[in-house]
Formats: C-alpha cells, sequence, structure tokens
C-alpha cells in the first residue's frame, strides 16, 4: 500500500464513515442536555397567576356550556342553543362542508352516525409548535377542561411562518413570543401540550412534521396519552366505542403498533380519540396503518375494531 | 513626486451569526466523524460531538464567518485528546478492530487497503493522528491547524512528515 493514499483520505473516510451521520436524536440529546429548565419552575407569582386563569376558566367554561346547554364555547350562537347543535366539519379533500348532527357532553365532542364516505380532521392547518425537535398540531374543535392544564413546560421564543419551523428552540406558528406552553395534568407532555391564546385553551397534538417525528428512543406509548385516560374512539364509518370497550381497543392499538418510519399518510379515515380531560386527539387512518407522530402498522387494532 | 504604498491592513473579521441550528446542520456530522476517526467508538464520539455543542450553546462563543468548523473541531479534538490518553480509551478501545459497525464498501480488495489506511491512522499517536485529520481528512491548511492546536506552523508540518513516515512503516509492518 502506498502512503500517498492519504492524500485521499477525506473520501476514503466518508464513505467508510457513510453510516455516521449527526440526526435529529443527536440535536435532541444536545438540546435536552444543554436546556435543564425545560421544566422549569415559575416563579411563586408566575404560578400564582396561571392558577388563577385556570381556576377562571375552570369555572366559566362550565357555566357557559351549562347556560348554553352544550355549544361549544367557540362556535355556539345562544340564539340556537335550543336546537341540535351542529357541527362543520370538512372533508380532508376539501370538497365542502358538510354538516353532522353532534351529541355534547361538557366540553367533549362525540359525533355519531357519520356518512361513511365523509371523513372529518380535528387538526386545524393554521397552528403548528415546534419545541425541542417535537412537532405539535392544533387540534381544533375540542377543548380540555382548564382544571386539566398541568404545569408550565416551556415558552414560545419565536413565531415565524416558516412550515418546517426552523430556527430557535419553541417555535410557533400561531402563538405569540413568550406565550407560555404547558402540559395537561397526568399526560405527558411528549404527546399533548396547550397554551392560552386569543380563543381561550388552545390544545395541540404531538405529531410528525417533514420527517421529523419520533425522537431517540421513543415508542408510539410515549407520544400518546394512557389508555386509562380514554373515554371513547370513533373511526370514520363506525359507531362510537365508550368505556371500557374503548379503552381495552385504545391498548390494543398502543400495545401492538409497529413502527414504519417518521413520515405522515394520506388519510382514507380518521381515529378520534376522545379523552376524559374534555381533550380529544387523531390519529390518520389509511388501510391497517395510522398515522399521528409517525406511521404504524396495527392490523389487530382493526380486526378487534371490526370484528 | 513619491509614492507611498500603505501598508495593508487586514480587514475585521466578520462575526458570525450563525444559529445553533444552522452549526449543527452544517457541521455536526463533520464533528461527529472526526471524533469517531479520532478514538474508533461511536458511543464516545457521540457524547463528545454533544458536549462541543452543549458548550457551543452554554459558552456562547464570539465565532468568525469562515472560522466556526475551526473552532468546533478544537473543542472536540481536545476532548478527544484528554479521553485517548486517559485509561479508558487504553484499556478498551486498543486491541478491538477500530471502524467495525460503520459500513464499508464494496470491492474487497479496495475495502481491505481503505480500512487499512484508516486503521493505519488510528494507531498513530495522539499529536500525529490529530493533524493527519485535519489536513487530510477536513483539508484545513497548516496556518489554520497551527491555530486551532496553539502551536507553531513548522511544529505542524513536522508532524504531518514524521505521520507519513510512521504510516509507510505501519503498512510495511515494521511497526
Amino acid at each position: 500500500m502506498n502512503v500517498k493514499r492519504v492524500e485521499d483520505l477525506r473520501e476514503i473516510a466518508n464513505e467508510t464513515l457513510s453510516g455516521l451521520e449527526a440526526g435529529p436524536a443527536l440535536r435532541h440529546r444536545i438540546v435536552s442536555a444543554q436546556a435543564p429548565a425545560a421544566k422549569r419552575k415559575l416563579p411563586v407569582r408566575g404560578l400564582a397567576i396561571a392558577l388563577s386563569c385556570a381556576l377562571v376558566l375552570a369555572v366559566v367554561i362550565p357555566v357557559a356550556l351549562n347556560g348554553q346547554k352544550g355549544v361549544i364555547p367557540s362556535q355556539g350562537d345562544p340564539a340556537k342553543a335550543s336546537e341540535t347543535p351542529k357541527i362543520q366539519s370538512f372533508s380532508a379533500g376539501g370538497d365542502g362542508v358538510h354538516n353532522e348532527t353532534a351529541s355534547l357532553n361538557g366540553a367533549q365532542v362525540t359525533v355519531t352516525n357519520r356518512n361513511k364516505d365523509n371523513k372529518y380532521s380535528l387538526w386545524d392547518e393554521s397552528g403548528l409548535i415546534r419545541w425541542d425537535g417535537r412537532y405539535y398540531r392544533l387540534i381544533r374543535e375540542t377543548r380540555p377542561n382548564g382544571n386539566a392544564v398541568g404545569s408550565i413546560v416551556a415558552t414560545v421564543s419565536a413565531q415565524v411562518s416558516d412550515p418546517t419551523l426552523s430556527g430557535e428552540a419553541v417555535v410557533s406558528k400561531d402563538m405569540p413570543v413568550s406565550t407560555e406552553i404547558y402540559s395537561l395534568s397526568g399526560i405527558s407532555e411528549k404527546s399533548l401540550i396547550v397554551c392560552y391564546g386569543s380563543d381561550g385553551l388552545r390544545l395541540y397534538q404531538r405529531i410528525s412534521l417533514a420527517g421529523n417525528g419520533l425522537l431517540g428512543s421513543e415508542r408510539f406509548a410515549d407520544v400518546m396519552p394512557d389508555a386509562s385516560r380514554v373515554t371513547a374512539i370513533s373511526l370514520t364509518g363506525q359507531d362510537v366505542i365508550e368505556g371500557d370497550e374503548a379503552r381495552r381497543l385504545y391498548g390494543i392499538l398502543i400495545r401492538g403498533a409497529s413502527p414504519e418510519g417518521n413520515g405522515s399518510i394520506t388519510a382514507e379515515r380518521v381515529l378520534i380519540i376522545t379523552l376524559d380531560n374534555g381533550a380529544a386527539i387523531q390519529l390518520s387512518v389509511k388501510g391497517n396503518r395510522i398515522g399521528g407522530c409517525g406511521v404504524w402498522s396495527c392490523p389487530d387494532f382493526f380486526e378487534a375494531f371490526n370484528p | 513626486m513619491t509614492s507611498v504604498t500603505m501598508p495593508q491592513v487586514a480587514e475585521e473579521e466578520a462575526v458570525s451569526t450563525a444559529t445553533f441550528e444552522e452549526l449543527y446542520a452544517r457541521y455536526a456530522t463533520d464533528v461527529l466523524r472526526v471524533c469517531y476517526f479520532y478514538l474508533g467508538d461511536r458511543q464516545r464520539a457521540e457524547d463528545i460531538c454533544q458536549d462541543v455543542f452543549v458548550k457551543l450553546i452554554t459558552s456562547s462563543p464570539v465565532l468568525h464567518v469562515g472560522k466556526e468548523k475551526s473552532w468546533l473541531l478544537k473543542v472536540a479534538l481536545n476532548r478527544c485528546r484528554d479521553l485517548w490518553r486517559g485509561g479508558w480509551i487504553k484499556r478498551v478501545v486498543l486491541g478491538h478492530p477500530a471502524f467495525e459497525l460503520i459500513p464499508g464498501p464494496n470491492e474487497i480488495a479496495e475495502a481491505e487497503e481503505k480500512q487499512a489506511l484508516m486503521a493505519a491512522i488510528n494507531h498513530l499517536p495522539a499529536d500525529f493522528k490529530e493533524v493527519v485529520i485535519l489536513h487530510y481528512y477536513q483539508g484545513f491548511g497548516i496556518a489554520e491547524i497551527a491555530q486551532m492546536l496553539g502551536v507553531a506552523e513548522g511544529t505542524v508540518s513536522s508532524r504531518l512528515s514524521r505521520a507519513r513516515d510512521k504510516l509507510q512503516k505501519l503498512y510495511q509492518g515494521e511497526e
């Protein structure tokens, strides 16, 4: 061997080390390592203000709902409170508005008797947050109860229109700088977070964006709420399943899902999961695969859902 | 009239405004591969790469445009050197085949030659390995390497020359 080959070292080394790349997982480690204050404590005064806001919302929302007989706070028309409320829903293909009948229970939304060919999405394109490499999308039409708000976990450091939300550690498309981000009580902030917006409490669900989904050794269970919090599951074209059966099916989903990647899928149907705190989240469904934070194959779940 | 030539005044180097995200995207893989090249251990390489970028974030050094990578690699090499000279590396890493977990090229003979080069560099003393990696792998010039390592340019040239001699001996099985 000729020592002159050392002059080709760059090409040789890059070829030999081609499998070694610094990716999102390492970046996440770096950001986490220098930011132990991501779960920083609020000063006592700030904590008092946050708790006061949560308490006010906890009182106001149930009173408003009781007074208006189940109309969703963001959409209800008091003049029509006595009529069966309808929710405007849009198919993912954007072919128009489909009115549906909704039965409401406090801050939850339960939709029944949907047209089998119809699909609608809770995901709101206007709302996105990126926090330490994790992406969250705004959920519309459902809001968790005010007393479900947990502790502050981060603060928005930049508001950008860039769809990939690149730049600062905590970036939002819709929430202004200094907006405080909270967890939901008893639910990991790796799956759901909330902010107080001009229109009230905003719920954000962990999703994949631009190929960025799970971080490091995260599993499906790490980015989804615990089964004990589930009160209902609904799949496009199927009746809503509630209670113990919903939790049993959800458990099959969480335990049996096999990872297929950090991308996304085009929904043929949607799977809505309703929680006991008033929040509802969504997964895209195509065949036996689901998409949310990552794409997952779970034939056992769909077999159990459609025996 | 006698013309006067004013001495050239070096332009002040522009301060870099690159963010952590930009520097990570541009240089983290190079930093990681240099660390792995130096230590032959992926986990340690990732740990040091993490330390380098954490230091970048927490110490907020004043970097000049075009000098960001040399700062990152300087910090990385300092850490690698400390680890290399420590007992852990000598007990654990030496004696194990280097680069065994990283995919190699297809042609067997070509692959063996390339692997031999990588292994030979891995067996160089730390001082020689650093200049070889910085010059032949990362493409830095003598002057810049001298600045990064805090030694004279003549020292860098000397180490490069001696490193090549040593590599030749390693290939020929004389060491």
